[in-house]
């Protein structure tokens, strides 16, 4: 017999007829590991996404509009609470610098957040408790002065940290510019109550009619709490310095607003008013002018045109829908009747630089037009009142001195706010105003742990070019409008122009989010992987993994990734992933041996659940 | 020398004829200058993939050949690595005697390249040569290398461009001949088609010396 | 009648692949059929660039299967044409059913096999077992052990087969890799050279519509043994045919090859390898060493396989007194439990007065080389058993016995 006494060497042993085991997904099929074909390695790197770069106070929008997506309100409302104290307030009230930000836009439409928000806003308010709990006391005291946006949000970023926050309020009720300056045809009252309700329930104290600089003095603050954070706002309003300006019916824009919020308003409008002042405050109060009993209520403005107004541009085309009449290019420069308002003297104007950032140029040698009125409202900004705080933190603009950080020098005081932001660029708006609030409570956190403060960081890669994403997958599909009061009735009403979302509305306005250059587990790169070597971990929100041993760099998988999440990365740069094999046809040293003896023990393997 | 084995490592398809035109005109300026020359490529790579490791062999001998018909170079005293990232993936060392060469294309330094070398005690130099650059070739590692001058995968039988290291062999080969005087400069300078990257390669070559061998 | 314009010989370095595509140009063929499997491919992509850039002037037709491979090239060659084909491996086994038919109806189809071994599993190595397992089909049958041996052989082969005396189809073996892969030194002739050496094929009945016949039609069992004795005899002499070729390429060429076997270093050898292939290339260097340290080794090559050159083998293997057949084959089940030549090589010897020991050795199975170790190894089990008297077993291991 030919094979009698022959003996096959150890490193040539084989399975029976070269049948070896079936691959598993864990560890492919550990024959040929073809990962070192590849030149580049493709790595999930998410970028940020412009909408969460965009909103003042970064919330993770394009994290909860997944989450909706996916059904879970309660996770997404949890995790809007994260950065933002109040989302039935900014679902209803904010500019959305995040709308204008989406990268969807560029497409076919921008995603409405701000309308999904509102709709997570309130849920929340339904629940009878809320998500957000008060942090473990560590026994520190602090001094919140205001209750608007920035102090409401300091407070409660403060109590969620284990302080013990006391909010002091100078008017009868909290709530700052969202009670007093916008109006409950925006922001209902009862919404407004809830959402404050909601920090008392997280353990501040809010201590209303109580007035820094007379109630409560600097030396008080700093004996009686640990740190303090002014979030005071700018109460003051400007004036156009006409003359007569201080007749009766002469009335100013946020004070206007306020004593309406307030339910102090003892206003009573004519039949014709006239508002001076392109911004929003001014729309409001055209707005509100209308509701108040106004027939005829004209804008006057020293912008030349709409577009130069400052104003949120939904907001002017909804007055312009009530009726207000706008007349471009004036100043007010007299307020002429008999102790009362009768008409307006307006001389033609314009912004002698920059709009709205330089001074007025009046051209008086053209004859002044005669406007008649019954009131005026003059809304052309506000600064703020700072007798109470000591010199040295005051700067030349009338607003609060502070570092990077927000800090008062060496102090623990601390400042949030419109009171800092005024002439910094930022727009002052509510979101802002809490991201600053937000932002602040932190860094005092820090300084009263010893710790150092971090500058910001700078925004790491926020993604806005579609080409990094791959259009492929995502049909065209219009932004889910919310339905609007029809403006010949709204005008006589308090109630809500704007009406939210249903659940399936904000279901489908989410869904059309692109999830910019974050993994949305998708599943995409693990259905086009040709290998496949891409391994699905837990499903949710993208946890995959990239078998390294086997991925030969096709690239199929950066290429079809919708969002841009994936890159290549050359792999020389990478120290790891050293596929190394003994030849280039890959038979690792006995590894038939190895599978010569898997495969005798395949009997006593459980059959597969298929 | 008087036995010099030389293997080299390519892509299959893309870079397929650049390891052929290394072991072709190392071995055909060898018997040119009268010695025994073989070249031969892998046949257990199967090649027909893009982007699969293939190898290329040549020997170079004063004497006959006598393990003519065996498949690979048991003891390769000179390795070239076509593409960079192919450092990373195989044990091209293996067998290696000591006083041996590396080359690579890559545009990392040598103290770069070193730590992805097994055993590396047995080299007497790495070299390192930007081939690509030098070839003037848009091609970017980014992208599947897009060589491409013969994508016929017909392991040479039906090569479209005739002429030998057009592009990237041109300054391998010079990196080689340069670093190991297999052959004579003057021998195998003629046949190569792409001249300017030849040239330039030889000035712009990273040479790490290692482990010298006493002679 | 070489003409002025036409280029003269000249030498090239190329791998047995290529050198079996040039002499298919230098017959100027008139239809290839093919189809892909390694390592024949690189046949069949030399000739299609041949085809495409004009060189060659002929059909190139690309079949679906080796099936279709072989059905179209009997097809072809039935109305005149001079086909080439080729195919490795399991593809040769694909074909199968249609070598009898191709055989018996006297076409003289070329086929070039680079060998390859069958699956399973997927191997490209070389063992002869592909070709050898047609053997008994009636094509004529030889390996070469090197590119111009190759290219010599292919072209002999068209004269022999073509011959109106012959009229057979012939399989030109090589060895996958080792000669089909590996570039050595080629003189590629003078064209007239060929075209003195190799006439235009003409077969008596072709298809043709002026001159209509009917191929293979139906018979009746009593005519079978007729046409096989035809079949039989047609190949018996061809022998005479294939020794006249032999000498015209001499001749014409310069270069004489015996036609059956090839004897090296067997002058006073008592032992003696009897294979075919590539492998007697690395045989020829292990011999020379072991001549060196005085052992008496010698390498008897068998150059044609069908028809088997029966007398001849006897003739020259009787001078020994230890065979060792190496087969690069399998022959499972077989008379040696090994490889299929024994068998032939031991029935040839039969008749013969001084009857050599014969043992066969496994060797270079699954393509792996034959290393020089292994032929000392070999030499020793002969020579062990010449002083023994007796062989030890019919079949060795190579590589797995001590």
């Amino acid at each position: 017999m030919s094979t009698k006494g022959t003996r096959i060497p150890d490193r040539l042993k084989i399975t029976f007829a070269g049948i070896t085991p079936a691959p598993s997904q864990e560890k492919g099929q550990d024959l040929f590991p073809t990962g070192n074909w590849r030149s580049i390695r493709p790595v999930y790197r998410d970028k940020l996404p412009p909408c969460n770069n965009a909103c003042g106070t970064n919330e993770k929008i394009q994290g909860y509009l997944d989450l909706v997506k996916r059904g879970k309100y309660l996770d997404a409302y949890a995790l809007i609470k994260e950065d933002m104290p109040f989302p039935s307030v900014t679902g209803r009230v904010c500019y959305h610098p995040c709308e204008q930000a989406c990268n969807r836009g560029q497409y076919d439409e921008a995603i409405s957040i701000r309308a999904v928000e509102r709709f997570l806003g309130d849920l929340g308010q339904a629940l009878k408790h809320d998500v957000v709990k008060h942090g473990p006391p560590n026994g520190k005291k602090v001094a919140v002065v205001g209750s608007g946006p920035a102090g409401h949000s300091a407070a409660y970023q403060l109590a969620r940290l284990g302080y013990e926050v006391t909010i002091l309020e100078k008017s009868p009720k909290a709530g700052g510019l969202n009670r007093g300056g916008i109006p409950d045809w925006v922001l209902p009252q009862d919404v407004l109550d809830r959402e404050i309700e909601r920090l008392v329930e997280l353990g501040v104290t809010i201590k209303t009619n109580v007035e820094v600089g007379k109630d409560v003095s600097w030396d008080d603050l700093k004996e009686n709490y640990d740190a303090c954070v002014l979030a005071v706002g700018l109460i003051d309003p400007n004036s156009v310095r006409a003359e007569g300006e201080d007749k009766d019916g002469v009335h100013y824009g946020l004070p206007f607003l306020r004593d309406i919020g307030m339910g102090t308003s003892k206003v009573k409008l004519g039949a014709r008013v006239a508002v001076i002042g392109g911004g929003n405050t001014a729309i409001d109060c055209a707005r509100e002018a209308l509701r108040q009993g106004a027939v005829e209520v004209t804008m006057i403005t020293v912008e030349s045109s709409r577009d130069e107004m400052p104003a949120v541009p939904e907001d002017l085309h909804d007055m312009m829908e009530e009726g207000v009449e706008l007349l471009h290019g004036r100043a007010m420069t007299a307020v002429h009747g008999n102790g009362k308002a009768e008409a307006l003297q307006l001389h033609p104007a314009r912004f002698s630089g920059a709009i709205n950032a330089s001074p007025i140029a009046i051209d008086r040698e053209i004859p002044p037009q005669r406007f008649a009125v019954d009131n005026v409202i003059v809304a052309v900004g506000q600064r703020a009142s700072l007798g109470w705080l000591p010199d040295e933190f005051k700067t030349e603009r009338g607003t609060i001195k502070i570092d990077r950080f927000g800090r008062l020098g060496n102090t623990n005081f601390f400042a949030a706010g419109d009171v800092v932001q005024l002439g910094s660029g930022q727009p002052l708006m509510v979101v802002n105003a809490v991201g600053d609030g937000k932002r602040v409570a932190f860094n005092l956190d820090k300084v009263l742990r010893g710790e150092s403060l971090q500058p910001r960081t700078i925004p790491v890669d926020v993604i806005f070019d579609l080409n990094r994403m791959n259009m492929t997958y995502f049909p065209h599909f219009p932004r889910v409008p919310q339905t609007l009061l029809p403006p010949a009735s709204r005008k006589r009403t308090q109630e809500e122009v704007i009406q939210a979302f249903s659940e399936e509305q904000a279901v489908e306005e989410a869904s059309r989010c692109f999830s910019c250059g974050t993994c949305n587990a998708c599943d995409n790169c693990y259905l086009v992987c040709p290998e496949p070597c891409i391994v699905r971990g837990a499903r949710s929100n993208g946890l995959y993994k990239i078998l390294v041993d086997y991925c030969k760099g096709c690239r199929v998988c950066i290429e079809e990734c919708p969002t841009g999440c994936l890159e290549g990365v050359p792999e020389l740069d990478f120290d790891s992933g050293v596929v190394r094999m003994d030849t280039a046809f890959a038979i690792t040293p006995g590894l038939h041996g190895r599978q010569a003896e898997e495969l005798r023990h395949l009997a006593e393997r459980p059959a597969k659940n298929i | 020398m008087s036995y010099t084995e030389l293997t080299v490592w390519t892509r299959g398809i893309i870079m397929d004829k650049e390891g052929r035109d290394i072991v072709n005109s190392i071995s055909a300026a060898a018997r040119l200058e009268g010695k025994f020359a073989q070249a031969m490529e892998n046949y257990v790579d199967n090649p027909d993939r893009t982007n699969c490791p293939t190898r290329k062999y040549c020997r170079v001998s004063d004497s006959v050949i006598e393990n003519e018909l065996t498949y690979e170079n048991e003891n390769p005293n000179i390795v070239v690595l076509v593409e960079g990232t192919m450092v990373k993936g195989w044990d091209y060392m293996r067998g290696m005697p000591p006083g041996g060469t590396l080359v690579i294309n890559t545009h990392y330094t040598p103290d770069y390249m070193i730590r992805f070398v097994p055993g590396p005690e047995r080299l007497a130099q790495l070299v390192c040569v930007d081939a690509a650059k030098l070839a003037d070739h848009k091609w970017l590692y980014y992208r599947l290398g897009e060589l491409g001058l013969d994508r016929l995968s017909t392991e040479g039988a039906a090569e479209r461009n005739k002429s030998i290291a057009p592009d990237i062999a041109a300054p391998l080969i010079a990196a080689v001949v340069k670093t190991t005087g297999i052959v004579k400069m003057e021998t195998i300078e003629p046949m190569i088609a792409n001249e300017k990257a030849f040239q330039m390669a030889l000035d712009q070559l990273h040479i790490m010396p290692l482990n010298p061998v006493a002679v | 009648m070489a003409t002025a314009t036409v280029a003269k010989k000249k030498m090239v370095r190329i791998n047995g692949c290529v050198a079996a595509a040039q002499a298919a140009k230098y017959a100027d063929v008139d239809v290839i059929t093919a189809y892909p499997i390694r390592p024949y491919t690189a046949t069949m992509m030399a000739l299609a660039q041949m085809v495409a850039n004009g060189e060659l002037d002929a059909e190139y037709i690309v079949a679906d299967s080796e099936h279709s491979q072989l059905s179209i090239a009997h097809g072809a060659s039935s109305s005149g044409a001079r086909v080439f084909t080729g195919s490795s491996g399991v593809g040769v086994q694909f074909a199968y059913e249609l070598y009898s038919p191709i055989s018996g109806s006297r076409m003289p189809v070329q086929m070039m096999i680079a060998d390859r071994t069958l699956d399973p599993p997927g191997d490209f190595g070389s063992e002869h077992t592909d070709a050898l397992s047609t053997r008994d089909m009636g094509w004529l049958m030889g390996w070469s052990c090197d590119a111009q041996e190759a290219f010599d052989n292919h072209l002999m082969a068209y004269r022999i087969g073509e011959d109106p005396r012959v009229l057979l189809p012939q399989m030109v073996c090589q060895d996958g890799f080792f000669v089909s892969h590996i570039t050595s030194d080629v003189e590629l002739p003078d064209p007239g050279q060929v075209k003195e050496f190799l006439p235009p094929y003409k077969h008596p009945y072709p298809l043709d519509p002026r001159h209509p016949v009917s191929h293979g039609p139906q018979i009746m069992p009593e005519q079978g043994p007729p046409l096989q004795l035809e079949r039989a005899r047609a190949m018996e002499e061809s022998m005479a045919v294939i020794e006249e070729v032999h000498d015209q390429f001499a001749n014409i060429f310069g270069r004489r090859y015996d036609p059956w076997v090839e004897e090296f270093m067997t002058d006073d050898a008592d032992v003696v390898f009897f294979m075919q292939g590539g492998h007697a290339v690395t045989a020829r260097f292990a011999i020379r060493h072991m001549r060196d340290n005085g052992i008496k080794v010698g390498l008897v090559r068998l150059r044609t396989i069908r028809p088997y050159p029966t007398d001849r083998v006897k003739e020259v293997l009787s001078k020994f007194k230890v065979v060792g057949v190496i087969e690069t084959n399998m022959g499972l089940g077989s008379v040696s439990s090994g490889g299929s030549l024994y068998a032939e090589a031991c029935a040839a010897l039969y008749e013969s007065q001084q009857r050599p020991l014969v043992v066969s050795f496994m060797a270079g199975m699954g393509g792996e080389a034959i290393v020089l170790k292994e032929f000392y190894w070999m030499t020793q089990k002969m020579t062990e058993a010449l002083k023994r008297g007796k062989i030890e077993k019919r079949t060795h291991w190579v590589g797995f016995e001590e």
